[in-house]
């Protein structure tokens, strides 16, 4: 695999190290489809999903059309264009990259890495095998195919020529086939024309009143159609450089537009659902081929025996429309009358999958309830990389309170949904926030050290760049604490931290809010190309912790502790003492009992330090017996850690205040009913 | 407007330095000569030769040069502001304030709530002084408070200080300087920001002040709930400090009231004498009263003629009933002087359609009732004057009795006064309420009697505007009222609602119905008015003070006055059922400062009768206990009925203490059942006037989906330079091509903004960062519009200091629509605004340099009553009878210079002579404010 790099100011943006909770095999679409591309040759259908994979379809078998995913993007798949007859699948997408595919193998070949922001759309000119793509960027860049696909690890520069001029977002692009007009469609709601052949600025056509969504030229580069959310169609005569025609056919935003070959029909869907064959000559002839479930994001026309029209929505499903009756169905007004589509029955239908369209992160911050848009209810676990359990149908406000737990872990990972699957992003600033006890992760090796706080961030990254030698490195010579982990199916023999992410999880290095810088699946980390890049990618935080072993710091808690006014006792001095936040109230009775009141001090140090654990243990129990401590007037479980208390108990922003209050021993019992009666009602 | 103001423009121009001149000359040699002669001795005592300008701030001299109002040796009869020292931020907005549509009768009847619930809060404590110690008064002691009542202090002074402008005024600039020392204190309390010699943002002032008015009102509202049950025995008290502060503006204040009652009459009469020769003989009665009064404004005089009318009346006690109804109006509104001139300002506007004359002079009224009790005192005071007046009188009396008639045919001509006639139902509907309550309890039947005279004088008015509806009306009337009188106070009430709202039918559609109900109040207040001021006037021991005159008109209208109540009354009904139709037309904002008005009318008629009545009654010799305390009941009672009105009207205008009012008999009835259901109304005019609402609109450009966001402004901040990035757009509609324009800037600032690069937006239904589109819309916008200039800004080059940019800005003198749901060239009128005020600064730094302020005068004696408070214009109106004049004072601090419009509007587009300064805060008000 080869990628282009213009100067990639690598380095200078904060990277985020992102990976998707997913199945190892992804048969449907989990999200809305923008792209579409039919090849007649061998019957396949090429779709570019926003769950940022690539699939091929088999268009004659209904039972199971699926035939392969190409997956390399992380973020939607914008566009795709069919070269080479059918043997090189061209990709634009939302990760700032533009993709050159073996169309029938399925493998990212190249990616190009000229664009700056989302890369909207892409031209094909057939008879030159010449590409263009165009994005947010405000570029149009052109790109030989032959080239593409000759690119190597070791050859891996393109020469491109750029179309500039652009005002403002490319969000549509048009090339006629011999390759010698080019049309891009933008929020500067201008047509703009160049010459590809000499990057010469031709024209700006004005009309439309917004953007610009959908361009269809006609084969010798003098018409062109043009979709825009404006709600219009219009009709350029690019020779005249004016609007010869404007079509209102839909009530919101045009976003997709086809034409077949002699230019006389267009087909035309958008936001209203609804597509639309109108005559390009005749305007008055339309027919309302259908009505679709979901905004129109594509229409494809299939020209095979019997043509037809591909059509993708924001829904993830794919059908196929007959269209052959949809000519001069309708003429004279239409204003008033209300029109039943043509057909309501697809012929075919591509079945998409749910996608996840709700979360909520569970006060562990380790669980993820989420809703998909079948309204089923799911649990994944963000740690190992896995749905814990489908709760199916269940209504999510009460699966939320049932998973409520009483605990406060700070936010490590953010959570995003844009591609219909779970995506975690850790970043430096707050991925190291959260510590939790081995007890607490359940971790099987715990028995020795229950207490032992791992921080939960840094654990996660190096199950994830498990397989990463440069990570093992350091591992093999024992300067960390080894435990066993319960063993993963797909894991070798390899020594590896508290827990495991499955193998085929995809790992992604990318800036911040931008572009992705390398993306791959966990259990590749050790391969010769993946090494090379991990090792530029890598951001420094993440080496730290993850090559050299380097544990990030408690968090310290700042608090008082002073006696509770009803035990009479004079405040000595009002200390600000700190502690991990992680230290749980136990020992903080433990400290007061010891410490502050000095009971059995003298003894209680000197077991402790010449008996162990065993004194210890007494200790703590004994401190518990004649100890209580409060905040805000309640009495604390020894259980909780000062974090939660702070978050649930304390609740302001100011330093924990802790009272404590010694018991005597005759009422210990009586508080003992007192306090599970008050841990009930917590 | 505008345009009409350019034809007679030329002619006011040329003529304003002579009829300045003019104004101090003649005045002081032909009519008054002996106002005159003690003005000009101190005139020349002060020297002229110094001139206005001069002594006030740097930039006077300057300004002298360039606006070159003044000739004489007097300086301009205008109140000013003292520069306290770097203070001129402050006195530009004080002054823009001023002269702000609906601003003073905000303040006023927030002042006059204020001090009602203070003392209701002192009457608590003294009940739980037991109990809870200093708890209520501490919190009455709002800060926010404190500014309420010295701002309408100042502006009583400044109103005062042009009353007794002959008095006062010399050559020296500050002889009509107003310090406005306290309310410095205050803000800079409030605010250390404003602390120091230094410069400081009037922007950043005017949305502190606004910012405190409104907290004023809500702690308001919060207190007038809690003290709900004790507002009534406040209510006593509270005449005391009433009548402290009435003392404090004596006068002046009662001056300014008449003399804006005079005006409105005048102009009314003005009006009626184009309709109908008769005018003309009662503008020159008032002229001839003016005269007598001398120095004081023609408008002032005219009122002062009234008041001395009433007072005449007060005495001779058996003035024709028609005149003693109009000095009993006159007096309501010379009672409420500063405040009525205050009220006139801002109501005159809105009223300005109408009647400008009825119109005046009902808002006259209503403010008068809230400064009815400070203007008690003055009226005290002033009842010496109008003994003096009292001559002039009677001749006016006589014109009045004939203008009244004279009047209602011009009105009648004059469909477009009801504006001025709703302003009078809402008085007659509040003056009814009060009749309700005499007619319940002694004490409410000089509410009463104030009621019916209220009436009478909206019956005048009325009369005014249709006069063959008065004339039938008022037969029907009178026998109806007598009919009526007996009716239970629930349909009293009802009937004021409905008047009210029928009033508010008649501004707003001015259908038939509305206006033949008023129209019959009117009538009928006419005669049965009359009638009781002659009854009233028979009862003279109340009246002692000219003043007074309402006052003993309302004790003689006890005698008779049940009948008159009753009258009112059943007056009311048929009001009521015009009204319940008009109401249902009314617009909510409309009818809620209408209500205000009325509510601030009602209490001020009430005030006659009742708290005014109160601080009245002690001077007006009516049994001082029993009279306070039905001016107390009268003052709940007329809040409650007016609050119901408000209510139904606008929730927001009044909120009512109904219990306290209900407790009491006369009030008992009056706030039947209504008045409790009714909820208790916020006080909220800053936020009616000031504030608006705006639309974010974010629409996702993957999805095309749009968010819309609500967000409330009370200002809007314009971007001097607009962005170079847009400017090759070619799809720009905007007609102007100079992009200095303001109306330009203002588009650019609602332009749509573009969410991309690393700014995208997170959509929620993508679920992911996409490009958007941000657009800004007008969705409610407010009756005043603030726009502030973003000329401080902290630019690179001056390490993060704010610098100023001093580029040229065309101001357009109106706005065009920016409403978004508009199609572009919308032609409503109500949305459009026009320009009335600017705070510009000289200087470079926002820390450094001078404001002034900029305010229009619209001086028509006729059309807009914009409220004569000045004597200049009275003058104009009176000597040179020019129908309409709009005039810019230039407010330099102590010195105020006059300027034509058209010499404003050259001015405005920097042709030969410029504005002081670069315009840096501009208000622009609804057209529909004012025609």
């Amino acid at each position: 695999m080869t990628s282009h790099r213009t100067s990639t100011t690598q380095g200078r943006k904060k990277v985020q190290v992102s990976f998707v909770i997913r199945d190892e095999v992804e048969r449907h679409h989990r999200s809305g489809v923008n792209a579409l591309q039919f090849d007649s040759l061998l019957n396949r259908l090429y779709s570019a999903g926003r769950d940022s994979i690539i699939r091929i379809w088999n268009t004659r078998t209904s039972k199971d059309p699926y035939i392969l995913s190409m997956e390399h993007h992380t973020d939607w798949v914008n566009d795709i264009v069919l070269c080479c007859n059918g043997k090189t699948l061209i990709s634009a997408s939302s990760d700032t990259t533009v993709k050159v595919w073996n169309a029938h193998k399925g493998f990212c070949m190249s990616t190009l890495r000229t664009h700056k922001d989302y890369v909207k759309a892409l031209a094909y000119a057939r008879d030159r095998e010449q590409v263009a793509s165009a994005g947010l960027d405000r570029a149009i860049f052109l790109w030989d195919v032959n080239t593409l696909t000759a690119l190597t690890a070791s050859n891996n520069t393109v020469t491109t020529s750029s179309l500039a001029g652009n005002k403002d977002s490319i969000y549509s692009l048009a090339m006629n086939p011999p390759g010698t007009v080019v049309v891009s469609g933008s929020t500067e709601k201008v047509l703009r024309v160049w010459d590809p052949r000499t990057c010469q600025k031709l024209m700006k056509l004005k009309g439309h009143t917004d953007n610009v969504k959908a361009l269809v030229l006609n084969r010798d580069g003098t018409q062109c159609l043009s979709g825009s959310s404006d709600g219009t169609i219009r009709l350029w005569h690019l020779g005249q450089q004016r609007c010869v025609a404007t079509y209102r056919v839909h009530d919101e935003g045009v976003w997709a537009l086809q034409a077949n070959d002699s230019f006389t029909t267009v087909y035309s869907g958008g936001r209203d659902r609804q597509i639309w064959a109108t005559d390009i000559r005749n305007p008055d002839n339309r027919t309302l081929i259908c009505e679709e479930k979901a905004p129109v994001l594509k229409l494809e026309l299939s020209h095979t025996e019997n043509p037809s029209l591909w059509v993708a929505t924001t829904d993830s499903s794919i059908r196929n429309w007959p269209i052959k009756a949809a000519t001069s169905r309708h003429s004279g007004d239409y204003d008033n009358e209300h029109y039943a589509p043509a057909f309501t029955q697809p012929d075919f239908t591509i079945k998409g999958g749910p996608s996840i369209r709700q979360y909520l992160v569970l006060n562990d911050k380790r669980h993820i309830l989420t809703r998909d848009t079948d309204d089923c209810v799911a649990l994944w676990d963000v740690l190992t990389a896995r749905k814990v359990e489908d709760q199916g149908r269940v209504d999510f406000e009460d699966e939320i309170k049932k998973q409520f737990k009483m605990v406060f872990v700070p936010n490590w990972f953010s959570v995003d949904l844009k591609t219909g699957l779970l995506t975690i992003h850790l970043e430096e600033s707050d991925c190291f926030a959260a510590w939790m006890s081995m007890k607490e992760l359940g971790i099987p090796g715990a028995h020795d050290a229950p207490e032992t706080k791992i921080n939960i961030g840094s654990a996660l990254l190096q199950a994830l760049l498990e397989h990463w030698p440069k990570a093992n490195l350091e591992e093999l010579q024992g300067n960390f604490t080894i435990f066993i982990p319960f063993t993963c199916g797909d894991r070798a023999g390899v020594a590896s931290p508290y827990f495991s992410v499955p193998g085929h999880t995809p790992v992604i290095f990318s800036e911040v809010g931008g572009r992705t810088l390398f993306r791959l699946l966990c259990r590749d980390a050790g391969g010769e190309t993946e090494q090379m890049l991990l090792n530029e990618t890598v951001p420094s935080w993440v080496v730290e912790v993850v090559v050299n072993k380097n544990m990030p710091k408690f968090n310290k808690i700042p608090f008082f502790l002073q006696p509770h006014p009803s035990t009479g006792i004079k405040p000595v001095k009002k200390d600000r003492l700190s502690a991990s936040d992680m230290i749980q109230v136990r020992k903080v009775i433990e400290h007061v009992y010891e410490k502050v009141l000095g009971q059995g001090s003298d003894a209680g140090s000197q077991t402790a330090n010449s008996n162990g654990q065993d004194k210890e243990d007494d200790l703590t129990t004994v401190a518990e017996e004649r100890v209580e401590l409060m905040c805000n007037d309640q009495i604390l479980d020894p259980n909780m850690d000062l974090r939660t208390v702070k978050h649930f108990i304390w609740k302001q922003s100011g330093d924990l205040t802790l009272h404590y209050r010694p018991l005597v021993k005759k009422d210990y019992h009586s508080f003992c009913k007192y306090s599970s009666l008050n841990s009930g009602e917590s | 407007m505008v345009v009409a103001d350019d034809v007679n423009g030329p002619a006011k121009k040329k003529p304003r330095l002579s009829l300045k001149a003019s104004k101090k000359t003649t005045p002081s040699t032909a009519d008054e000569a002996s106002k005159v002669a003690s003005a000009t001795p101190l005139d020349f005592t002060n020297n002229s030769e110094t001139a206005s300008s001069n002594i006030g701030s740097d930039t006077q001299e300057v300004s002298a040069e360039s606006c070159v109002p003044y000739d004489g040796p007097l300086v301009p009869p205008v109140s000013s502001l003292e520069n306290l020292g770097n203070t001129c931020f402050l006195n530009s907005i004080l002054q823009v304030l001023r002269y702000t549509p609906k601003f003073l009768t905000g303040l006023t009847e927030l002042y006059t709530n204020i001090i009602i619930l203070e003392k209701a809060a002192k009457e608590k404590f003294k009940q739980e002084s037991l109990k809870e110690e200093n708890e209520s008064q501490e919190e009455e002691t709002d800060l926010s408070w404190e500014l309420v009542k010295h701002l309408y202090k100042m502006y009583k002074d400044m109103d005062n200080n042009e009353e007794r402008y002959s008095e006062i005024a010399s050559a020296d600039v500050t002889s009509m300087a107003v310090k406005p020392n306290r309310i410095l204190d205050i803000i800079r309390e409030f605010n250390p920001m404003f602390e120091g010699n230094f410069q400081h943002d009037a922007q950043e002032l005017l949305r502190c002040l606004l910012c405190y008015l409104e907290d004023a009102e809500k702690a308001l509202n919060v207190k007038t709930e809690e003290f709900e049950p004790y507002i009534v025995k406040p209510i006593a008290k509270a005449n005391s400090i009433m009548t402290k502060f009435l003392m404090a503006g004596k006068t002046a204040a009662p001056k300014c009231e008449q003399a804006k009652d005079l005006k409105n009459g005048l102009t009314s009469l003005n009006l009626d004498t184009k309709l109908a020769k008769g005018d003309v003989l009662e503008v020159h009665n008032s002229s001839t009263q003016k005269k007598n009064q001398s120095k004081r404004k023609a408008s002032k005089r005219l009122s002062e003629s009234d008041l001395t009318n009433e007072k005449d009346s007060r005495n001779s006690t058996e003035l024709s009933g028609r005149r003693r109804l109009s000095a009993g109006s006159v007096d309501e509104t010379r009672s409420q002087p500063s405040v009525a001139t205050m009220f006139n300002k801002s109501e005159v506007p809105r009223r300005r359609l109408g009647m400008r004359g009825a119109v005046v002079s009902p808002p006259a009224s209503s403010t008068s009732s809230q400064f009815a009790s400070t203007d008690l005192n003055n009226n005290v005071d002033f009842m010496h004057d109008v003994n003096n007046n009292e001559n002039s009188v009677p001749s006016r009396n006589p014109l009045r009795s004939k203008s009244p008639a004279e009047l209602a045919s011009s009105l009648g001509k004059l469909s477009c006064d009801s504006p001025s006639k709703d302003t009078d139902l809402k008085e007659a509907q509040v003056r009814l309420q009060k009749c309700d309550r005499v007619c319940d309890s002694p004490l409410k039947t000089v509410s009463a009697n104030e009621a019916i005279k209220n009436l009478s004088f909206n019956k005048r008015k009325r009369d005014m505007d249709s006069p063959i509806n008065k004339f039938t009306n008022q037969a029907v009337n009178r026998t109806k009222v007598t009919a009526e009188i007996n009716e239970s106070p629930a349909k009293r009430k009802v009937t004021f609602d409905q008047d009210t709202s029928s009033s508010f039918q008649l501004r707003h559609t001015y259908s038939p119905i509305a206006t033949s109900p008023k129209t019959l109040y009117l009538n009928n207040s006419l005669s049965p008015t009359a009638a009781f001021k002659d009854k009233m006037c028979s009862p003279s021991p109340l009246r002692r003070s000219p003043r007074k005159s309402e006052s003993p008109l309302k004790p003689n209208i006890v005698t008779t006055p049940t009948k008159m109540c009753t009258t009112v009354t059943k007056m009311s009904p048929c009001n009521l059922i015009s009204s319940a139709t008009s109401s249902a037309i009314v617009s909510p904002r409309r009818q809620s400062p209408r209500l205000n008005r009325n509510h601030l009318e009602s209490p001020t008629a009430n005030s006659s009768n009742s708290p005014k009545a109160m601080f009245k009654s002690p001077l007006g010799s009516i049994s001082p206990s029993p009279a306070k305390r039905k001016v107390n009941f009268d003052l709940p009672h007329a809040e409650g009925i007016s609050s119901p009105n408000a209510c139904r009207k606008s929730p927001r205008n009044v909120y009512i203490l109904p219990s306290p009012k209900k407790s009491e008999s006369t009030s008992s009835r009056s706030s039947s059942a209504e008045i409790k259901k009714e909820p208790v109304i916020r006080y909220d005019f800053v936020e009616r006037l000031f504030q608006g609402t705006m639309m974010l609109r974010t629409k996702c450009i993957e999805c095309e989906f749009s968010r819309e966001r609500k967000e409330d402004f009370q200002d809007v901040s314009v971007p001097l330079r607009r962005e170079k990035e847009e400017v090759e757009s070619d799809e720009e509609v905007e007609g102007e091509v100079d992009d200095s324009c303001l109306s330009k800037l203002m588009s650019a600032f609602s332009e749509v903004e573009r969410l991309k690069e690393d700014n995208k937006y997170f959509c929620e239904n993508c679920f992911r960062y996409v490009e958007a589109e941000r657009s800004l819309h007008y969705e409610v916008l407010p009756d005043v519009l603030t726009l502030h200039l973003k000329r401080f800004s902290a630019s690179d080059r001056l390490y993060g200091s704010l610098t100023k940019i001093n580029d040229h800005i065309t101001l357009p003198v109106t706005l065009p629509c920016l409403q978004y749901q508009c199609p572009r060239f919308c032609n409503k009128p109500s949305h459009r605004y026009s320009l009335y005020g600017i705070v510009t600064h000289a200087g470079t730094t926002i820390t450094s340099g001078h404001y002034l302020s900029y305010v229009k005068i619209d001086s028509n004696s006729k059309n807009e009553i914009k409220v004569e408070p000045e004597g200049p214009n009275a003058h104009l109106a009176n000597l040179s009878t020019t129908p309409f004049s709009t005039e810019w004072y230039e407010c330099d601090d102590e010195a105020i210079r006059i300027c034509s419009d058209e010499d404003f509007r050259q001015k405005l587009i920097g042709k030969e002579s410029s504005l002081m300064g670069t315009p840096y805060v501009l208000f622009y008000h609804r057209q529909n404010l004012l025609s």
